[in-house]
């Protein structure tokens, strides 16, 4: 059924657009790393589609028959040169990955990250596609098409010119379906050609190293009946050819490998010591093998269970599942014990590389960062947490979420900048303290239960743990309670107030669905409720439920409210550009700031003083935080538009205002007059519609 | 082993149709969520061209194509904003009047809403297909729906539906 709404867009058909067939053609007869954007000059004009339809498909079907990749493939030096180099210490957000993420490829290819493969995570969406990311700041571009089976959990290496992929899972889990083919893709000309047979059976996953000239799989894991294969094989790009590598003296479970120069070194969790009883003492075994001689060495026993491995130039570093490192010197065959790190000591699958000079570990979310002299940890992602799946990228790390499509790069401070200071669980921002509790709308699983930010550390908990199609969120003035309008289905909600202490739901207020309730702000006094409807009306109901009674604001509607800290007037704004304050008690309307075309000003929220509002601006690039004094005077743009942020909140000491970004689906805060800007990266999907008590 | 287009007249005769038919709202959806011709041309046309080559891996082409080209729109503009970011973006494209008054109307919410609005309303894709083509949850769509209309109707002052 038709709505109002449909028939708004319905000038839209009266948009011709242009005829894009000729270029469609081009592109896919000439497959392109990096789409490059048409040119103003040969942008395709405007032009009636109004070919027959037989004469449409004849001409397309004539173009799609004419001979392929007959035009220049786009050379790799076309892609830009420093696409990564724009990376600034610390952690930057990558666009979206494109693909699943469970069991992919995720691999640096030299100068761009390519993941390949994987599933949905849930035993279903299997994939064969891949992606690639050129620079840091997208966009992620599809491969082309590869000539394998989707799977999962492959073995993969960059060789400095092709990705080679092998073996790997047709199911979700890693033993599910084990296959043994392969293929190399060359990112250079988007190509794929099959690997030949290799010499030994499918398994899944496998140790691998790349050695600068050849290709080690090794062994298969986890299998707790066969303990693991003790065979595998070698890939010779240059000669397109296999050969087998000599059994070796030990069997590992779920092995893992480096490569050290010499000899690809391989542990596993082969438990010799006792594992029951609640008094786990596994022991480690491991093996050296060198390609030029063919021989295997056994290496010294370890009281770790390493699962993750990395070659730090020296040493290899190894991680067990309880947050115990040691690093072995393969030349001396001494293990050494690393200091602990701080992280948390739950049960997790460690994630260990070493970029830009640094051993990096992730276990449960939590990421840390080896000091160049080796003696301590630091944290680094107290506001990253979610940085879990680490790969090198040589001077920078990637790391993946776990459960969504995010990720990150992560540049390590360079040799000659002073390592940060660790500081117990947090990084200190620059600015002032940051106080208080920060409620936000989570997003992870559908807007959404409500969650609590302590912006000091950057930690969060959940505080409802139900789905609410949550819109706006208010505290109560003693901070013991927080309304939330939600959504009940398209057009109608509602009003709850909930503990701040436990989530628990406290009442309902008793107003008509079909009001739509949309934004609400609390009184100073903590009697009395202002929202805003879903036809742009401002209310008022006492928070018991009582006297809900329509305010008239005369020609202006209302989309947004923050009732002022002094209780007199309710600031709003409305109406294509207009911020006024309005007087609850008698509808009285004053303008602050006039409609102006083009600009759009919504969500404010006063100053702690009640002097200053803060709002956000929206216009077709972006939207950008303002402050402006209740006079309308000293207008300020704290944030740059291309950031888009929204829903401002102001701190109860004035020192920060909080705001909801929808680039990055993050929150943020930033000083009242722009100087210091943080962001607060969470694992779980989208945050928004801060409120600040 | 290089893979190739498919090259048969059936098929090509298939993404014929398949332009025909979906090329010209997804160009108008892509362009009324952009606000730009250049990215909406750039995207439905990579869109295309990239499921041309993909051949069979493509189960659904008509999904695949809305999807894709809405996400490059969006990878291209947020690469756009980082390099520019003009106040008011002014459109460049000659339009019918009413279609000039809601381009620039639209123009004024933020991108995600634009981008629910056009799929929900111009497009007629449930809220379902809405997530999966700008890639989350029903629920986000729901809310940037809500918050959407509601601006939208503001803007164009119009009585509400509800």
């Amino acid at each position: 059924m038709r709505t109002d709404l449909d028939q708004t867009f319905d000038p839209l058909d009266l948009i011709e657009g242009p005829d894009l067939r000729a270029e469609i053609e081009r592109r896919a007869a000439t497959p392109s790393p990096v789409m490059a954007p048409l040119s103003r000059r040969r942008r395709v004009t405007a032009a009636v589609v109004a070919v027959s339809l037989f004469a449409a498909v004849a001409v397309f079907a004539w173009a799609m028959l004419s001979p392929l990749g007959t035009t220049p493939r786009p050379s790799p030096a076309t892609r830009p040169a420093h696409a990564w180099q724009v990376l600034s210490m610390g952690w930057t957000p990558l666009p979206k990955v494109p693909a699943p993420l469970q069991g992919s490829v995720r691999i640096w290819a030299g100068g761009a990250l390519i993941v390949w493969g994987g599933n949905d995570g849930d035993g279903s969406g299997q994939s064969a596609l891949g992606w690639r990311l050129d620079a840091a700041n997208g966009p992620w571009r599809p491969l082309a098409p590869a000539p394998l089976a989707p799977r999962s959990w492959a073995a993969s290496a960059w060789t400095g010119s092709e990705l080679l992929i092998w073996g790997g899972a047709s199911g979700a889990d890693p033993m599910s379906g084990p296959l043994s083919d392969g293929a190399a893709y060359d990112p250079a000309n988007d190509t794929w050609r099959m690997l030949p047979e290799a010499p030994i059976g499918a398994r899944s996953p496998l140790a691998s190293v790349w050695t600068g000239s050849q290709w080690l799989i090794w062994g298969e894991g986890p299998s707790r009946s066969s303990g693991g294969a003790m065979d595998g094989a070698a890939f010779q790009p240059s000669t397109d050819t296999w050969s087998t590598i000599p059994k070796a003296p030990l069997r590992i479970d779920d092995g893992h490998a480096v490569w050290t120069g010499t000899e690809m070194v391989v542990f596993g969790g082969e438990f010799l010591g006792e594992f029951l009883g609640g008094n786990p003492a596994p022991t480690a075994i491991g093996g050296g093998y060198d390609p030029t001689t063919g021989t295997w060495r056994q290496l010294p026993p370890t009281n770790l269970n390493p699962l993750g491995t990395a070659w730090d130039g020296s040493h290899v570093i190894a991680a067990d599942n309880l947050a115990k490192l040691q690093s072995y010197d393969p030349y001396s065959n001494v293990w050494t014990d690393l200091p602990d790190p701080p992280l948390p000591r739950g049960e997790g699958s460690p994630s260990l590389v070493v970029a830009g000079g640094h051993a990096i570990e992730e276990l449960n979310g939590q990421t840390v960062m080896l000091a160049a002299d080796g003696s301590r940890w630091i944290d680094i992602a107290v506001r990253h947490q979610g940085a879990v799946g680490l790969i090198s990228a040589g001077r920078f790390a990637i790391g993946f979420a776990a459960s969504d499509p995010r990720a990150w790069a992560y540049l390590p401070p360079s040799s000659d900048t002073p390592t940060p200071e660790p500081s117990g669980a947090t990084v200190a921002p620059k600015g002032p303290p940051l106080t208080g509790t920060i409620a936000f709308i989570q997003g992870h699983q559908g807007p959404g239960p409500i969650a609590l930010l302590d912006p000091a550390s950057g930690t969060s908990t959940q505080l409802t743990h139900r789905f609410y199609n949550s819109i706006s969120l208010a505290w109560s003035p003693d901070r013991s309670q927080i309304a939330m309008s939600r959504a009940i289905s398209e057009g109608t909600g509602q009003i709850v107030v909930v503990s701040s202490a436990t989530g628990q739901i406290l009442h309902t207020l008793p107003i008509a669905p079909t009001l739509g309730p949309q934004d609400v702000s609390w009184s100073p006094d903590g009697h009395l409720l202002a929202f805003t409807d879903s036809r742009a009306r401002l209310n008022v109901i006492g928070v018991d439920g009582s006297g809900l009674r329509h305010i008239d604001t005369g020609r202006w509607r209302t989309l947004d409210i923050a009732w002022a800290p002094d209780g007199g007037k309710i600031a709003f704004t409305g109406d294509q550009g207009i911020l006024g304050l309005v007087d609850p008690e008698t509808g009285q309307t004053d303008v602050v700031v006039s409609p102006s075309s083009g600009r759009v000003w919504y969500g404010p929220a006063w100053s702690p003083d009640g002097r200053t509002l803060a709002f956000s601006m929206t216009s077709g690039t972006g939207s950008a935080i303002f402050t402006i004094g209740r006079d309308g005077k000293n207008l300020t743009q704290l944030t740059e538009p291309s950031i888009n942020a929204t829903n401002p909140a102001w701190s109860p000491d004035g020192n920060w205002i909080a705001f909801e970004a929808h680039n990055s689906k993050d929150l943020y805060a930033v000083t009242p007059d722009g100087t210091d800007l943080i962001r607060f990266v969470h694992i779980q999907g989208s945050e928004y519609g801060p409120a600040w008590g | 082993m290089t893979p190739t287009v498919r090259t048969g007249a059936h098929e090509m005769r298939d993404f014929g149709m398949l332009y025909e038919e979906e090329g010209s709202p997804l160009w108008r959806a892509v362009f009324a969520f952009s606000g730009d011709q250049d990215v909406a041309n750039d995207a439905v046309a990579e869109a295309f061209a990239q499921c041309i080559r993909r051949g069979d891996a493509v189960r659904d082409p008509r999904a695949w194509v809305w999807r894709s080209a809405f996400r490059i729109a969006a990878g291209e503009l947020k690469e756009r904003g980082r390099r520019v970011a003009p106040p008011t973006q002014e459109l460049t494209y000659d339009l019918p009047e009413a279609a000039d008054q809601l381009m620039k109307t639209i123009a004024q919410l933020p991108r995600q809403q634009r981008a629910a609005l056009v799929l929900r309303h111009y497009a007629g894709y449930e809220t379902r297909e809405v997530a999966r083509i700008i890639g989350t949850s029903q629920a986000t769509v729901r809310v940037h729906l809500s918050r959407g209309r509601k601006r939208l109707r503001q803007l164009l002052e119009e009585p509400d539906e509800d």
